[in-house]
């Protein structure tokens, strides 16, 4: 009877991080693209609803230190506490997820996905966490020196900040697409419509564990924590 | 036929002629002392003003139809001495609706709200009425190269008054164009700050008020073929709407620079010229206006950036990848996501099918 039964996927720590993220995101990317967009009527309108172009501005410098923050947090998160750590040891590619995205290629016209075996983290999740983490990395790094536009001008020169400024522009629409497109629809929509409630519960069926995450069910079953540990739904 | 010559005759003595020889004797009457160059009068203030009128130019002029006393209304006698005469007053002609031949224009009425015509109303002395920039006895057509409106000839009448200014747009790039060079398609002050409907740079409606300096400019630095002449872009204009200060200030911001801030107002010149604001060696003090700490490292690269344009450099190159590499993500995500839904839907129906 394991479709009743959940385990916990996500601490509350951990989900605490997602949802700051997400809420950075937002803010962040409405109040981007409000300004990269400024010629649609809808950025014009947004800009007039948040106050005008020096709301915007300190609404994104806000954002950005939102994220910055939870960034340094969950790298802090990542290397400092045992649990930590252990994600991390999981989150790295193995040679199992080269071959399960040359086989994601070979089945892309199949009616099934293929039933390659995976761990704690999907090749799709590795690949959309360190998209997202090296996204936010370069994503802060340059909207940092944007910000303190008239330092990095003095210390480098103009050409370097306008390098800075298609870097952050246009690396804004790709972590965009990597987030909006593509994690959303990946990991909230696709397995649980209208959505996967997982980030809010934190917890995951062992019917779908055992689906999707095979081989950290397996596990699991061996160290004895299914059977002895799980929770009632 | 002898009556009908008799008529046209009679008619001509008797309507005809007087007319135009009592209006041929004002003017005669009048300019018997008028035209002598020395002839002036004593103001109530004590300033003596010549009255001086040159006869050529007043038969040359577009009022070579009236009378004298068709302006000078208060000229009731002559000699005219203990008269009031007071200054022409225009608008008895020059109202937008008229049947007297005067031009028909809402420009008249512009100019009681111009920044000249509020000074008048405020009873400054020094404020222009309508003689002060067209001219007394020698108004002539805009396009008459004698008329004190002639484009040429519009700093100049302009620097009667706004002498600083005069001098600044003498050595710009605009002011040596026309002034020197005679290059007519030019701005020159009535292009940039309007004509009757000029007002102070601190009125939202003026043509030179902060937000609308960039539309004012845009005017000329807009028009791809005009700017192709003086061999310039139109990129200036472009990269300007588009870059963080020209989306601040069409978004209502009040601090950002604007075409002026940088360039200057009267005293644009090129970029080349070691006098001009925007010449590299002047960069940190034009920008350090506003952004403190800048230093010669701001003159290190294009302010004026289009990154679509190939002279742009390593920015066009990073540019043309990022676009590459954005389209290529999302339409590999597209399709991704696509053909997943499709699995998706058709897994569903199997399994539909296997419960029946």
């Amino acid at each position: 009877m394991t479709e009743n039964k959940t385990i916990v996927r996500f601490t509350l720590n951990e989900r605490i991080q997602h949802i700051v993220a997400m809420i950075a995101f937002i803010v962040l990317f409405l109040t981007g693209f409000a300004l990269k967009y400024s010629d649609n009527s809808v950025s014009g309108w947004l800009i007039q609803l948040l106050g005008g172009m020096e709301n915007r501005s300190s609404m994104h410098y806000e954002g950005g230190i939102l994220l910055i923050a939870v960034g340094v947090y969950h790298i802090l998160y990542l290397l400092l506490t045992v649990r930590g750590r252990d994600q991390l040891r999981r989150l790295f590619f193995h040679t199992s997820d080269w071959k399960a995205f040359c086989v994601s290629f070979t089945h892309i016209f199949s009616s099934k996905r293929p039933d390659t075996p995976h761990g704690r983290f999907t090749t799709r999740q590795k690949l959309q966490f360190w998209l997202v983490m090296g996204g936010s990395l370069s994503m802060g790094v340059s909207g940092l020196l944007i910000w303190f536009h008239d330092e990095t001008m003095s210390l480098f020169s103009k050409w370097f900040w306008d390098f800075l400024f298609i870097l952050h522009s246009h690396g804004a629409m790709l972590v965009f697409l990597v987030i909006v497109l593509w994690h959303l629809y990946d990991i909230h929509l696709r397995e649980a419509f209208p959505m996967d409630n997982s980030w809010l519960s934190g917890r995951l069926s062992l019917e779908r564990l055992k689906q999707e995450h095979s081989l950290e069910y397996q596990e699991l079953m061996a160290a004895g924590q299914i059977d002895g540990e799980e929770d009632e739904n | 036929m002898e009556k009908k010559m008799k008529t046209k005759v009679i008619v001509f003595l008797l309507i005809v002629a007087p007319s135009l020889l009592f209006g041929q004797s004002q003017i005669r009457k009048c300019i018997i002392c008028h035209q002598k160059p020395d002839i002036h009068k004593v103001m109530p203030t004590g300033i003596e003003r010549p009255v001086y009128v040159d006869k050529k130019i007043l038969k040359s002029s577009v009022h070579n139809t009236l009378k004298c006393q068709d302006c000078h209304v208060d000229v009731t006698s002559i000699p005219h001495q203990g008269l009031k005469i007071g200054r022409v007053n225009c608008a008895r002609c020059h109202f937008n609706g008229n049947n007297l031949g005067a031009p028909n224009s809402p420009m008249y009425a512009q100019f009681w709200a111009s920044i000249h015509g509020k000074k008048v109303r405020a009873g400054d002395p020094k404020a222009p009425h309508c003689q002060s920039c067209h001219g007394g006895h020698n108004v002539f057509k805009p396009s008459d190269p004698k008329s004190t409106i002639y484009k040429k000839n519009i700093p100049l009448t302009c620097g009667q008054c706004h002498k600083k200014e005069l001098h600044d747009y003498s050595g710009s790039v605009h002011g040596v164009a026309i002034l020197q060079k005679g290059i007519l398609n030019v701005p020159v002050c009535t292009d940039c700050h309007g004509k009757h409907d000029l007002y102070s740079s601190d009125m939202s409606i003026s043509h030179t008020s902060k937000q609308h300096v960039p539309d004012t400019c845009k005017s000329c630095h807009d028009n791809y073929s005009l700017m192709r002449k003086f061999k310039l872009t139109t990129d200036q204009a472009d990269t300007y709407t588009q870059s963080f200060h020209g989306i601040a200030l069409r978004l209502g911001e009040k601090t950002v620079a604007n075409c002026t801030s940088c360039h200057g107002t009267h005293t644009i010149r090129k970029q080349d010229d070691p006098k001009s604001s925007v010449y590299p060696a002047n960069i940190p003090k034009t920008c350090g206006k506003c952004h403190k700490g800048a230093n010669e490292n701001f003159a290190k690269g294009k302010i004026h950036l289009n990154p679509e344009n190939r002279d742009s450099g390593l920015v066009y190159y990073i540019s043309n990848f990022f676009f590459w590499l954005t389209s290529l993500t999302m339409l590999a995500l597209f399709i991704h996501i696509f053909l997943d839904l499709r699995r998706k839907l058709k897994e569903k129906k199997e399994t539909k099918e296997m419960d029946k």
